[in-house]
């Protein structure tokens, strides 16, 4: 009976040993792998092929963000962007490319579910990955995974971007580090956008108002919470600041 | 367990066979199931709705 007893376990310690290494080593690989294929097809996604320039129409039909900018945290007019950039171990935010006009947008055409949408780079939480188009089991393997349907970074709207806490190379592992005012840059093909960090909340993960396409142009990241935990979500909230599109989208920017 | 597999049929290449077909799908079940137990409780890849 003891003996049956120690052998059931043994085989159950073995069980768990094989889980813990496969969530956090084995998945580990697989976003490695999947990260060296997405920097390539990104290297490899022509901005002639997907960008074009437009006219921005505004805000129509989208709501306010229903969000509390804190007090005291500086406007982007306010900021000295490319000294803040640099002090923070971030790339310069691009001007916009010759001959887009004053209002003019540079347009992208979001690419298919799985390719490369572009790099995003959180110094603050350790966060420099390229993210992939989609949010599927399948797309989160290989990265964090920009939500379809939600803009593009740097377009008109609310970009979503979700990736793993714990397991798949773990993106978002320590985006609790991140704070209001910390800045966040997501490079395109049509250029390197720098965003803001306004909002850091926990919700539910049924709370879908959080992917919703507001007035301005927002970048929502989400993950899970607490750590190893899949039961609420962190959610980190930040305002475009800088970049190609920042003269004709934010305020105060020229 | 050599019980088990004394009692398989066939020749010695056949059992191996049938030893290595039951390993490979025990291990795929295996993986599967951390696989779901990950996504359900650990980290299930931080998405809304």
């Amino acid at each position: 009976m003891a003996r049956r007893l120690g052998w059931g376990l043994l085989a159950l310690g073995v069980l768990l040993g094989g889980f813990v290494g496969y969530e956090l080593w084995v998945t580990s690989l697989v976003a490695r792998h999947g990260q060296a294929a997405l920097r390539s097809e990104l290297e490899e996604r022509s901005a002639a092929a997907v960008s074009a320039v437009v006219r921005y129409e505004g805000d129509t039909g989208r709501a306010a963000a229903p969000l509390a900018v804190p007090a005291g945290l500086p406007g982007p007019g306010e900021i000295d962007l490319s000294a803040a950039l640099e002090s923070a171990g971030l790339p310069p935010a691009s001007s916009p490319p010759p001959g887009v006009g004053e209002g003019d947008l540079v347009s992208e055409e979001p690419p298919p579910e799985g390719e490369a949408v572009g790099r995003i780079l959180i110094p603050v939480a350790g966060v420099d990955w390229t993210v992939v188009e989609g949010v599927s089991a399948a797309d989160l393997r290989r990265g964090a995974g920009h939500m379809p349907g939600t803009a593009l970074p740097g377009q008109p709207g609310n970009a979503v971007i979700s990736g793993h806490r714990t397991t798949y190379g773990a993106p978002f592992h320590n985006l609790d580090r991140v704070s209001p005012g910390d800045l966040v840059t997501v490079t395109t093909v049509t250029g390197t956008h720098a965003y803001q960090v306004v909002q850091v909340m926990v919700v539910r993960p049924t709370e879908v108002w959080v992917t919703e396409q507001w007035q301005g142009s927002w970048l929502t990241l989400t993950t899970c919470h607490p750590r190893f935990s899949a039961r609420q979500r962190l959610v980190v909230v930040a305002r475009l600041i800088g970049g190609p599109n920042a003269p004709a989208l934010v305020e105060g920017v020229a | 367990m050599t019980g088990w597999y004394r009692r398989l049929p066939g020749r010695t290449a056949l059992r191996v066979a049938i030893v290595v077909l039951v390993v490979a799908a025990a291990v795929a079940l295996l993986l599967l199931g951390y696989e779901w137990l990950g996504r359900a409780f650990l980290d299930s890849g931080g998405t809304i709705g």
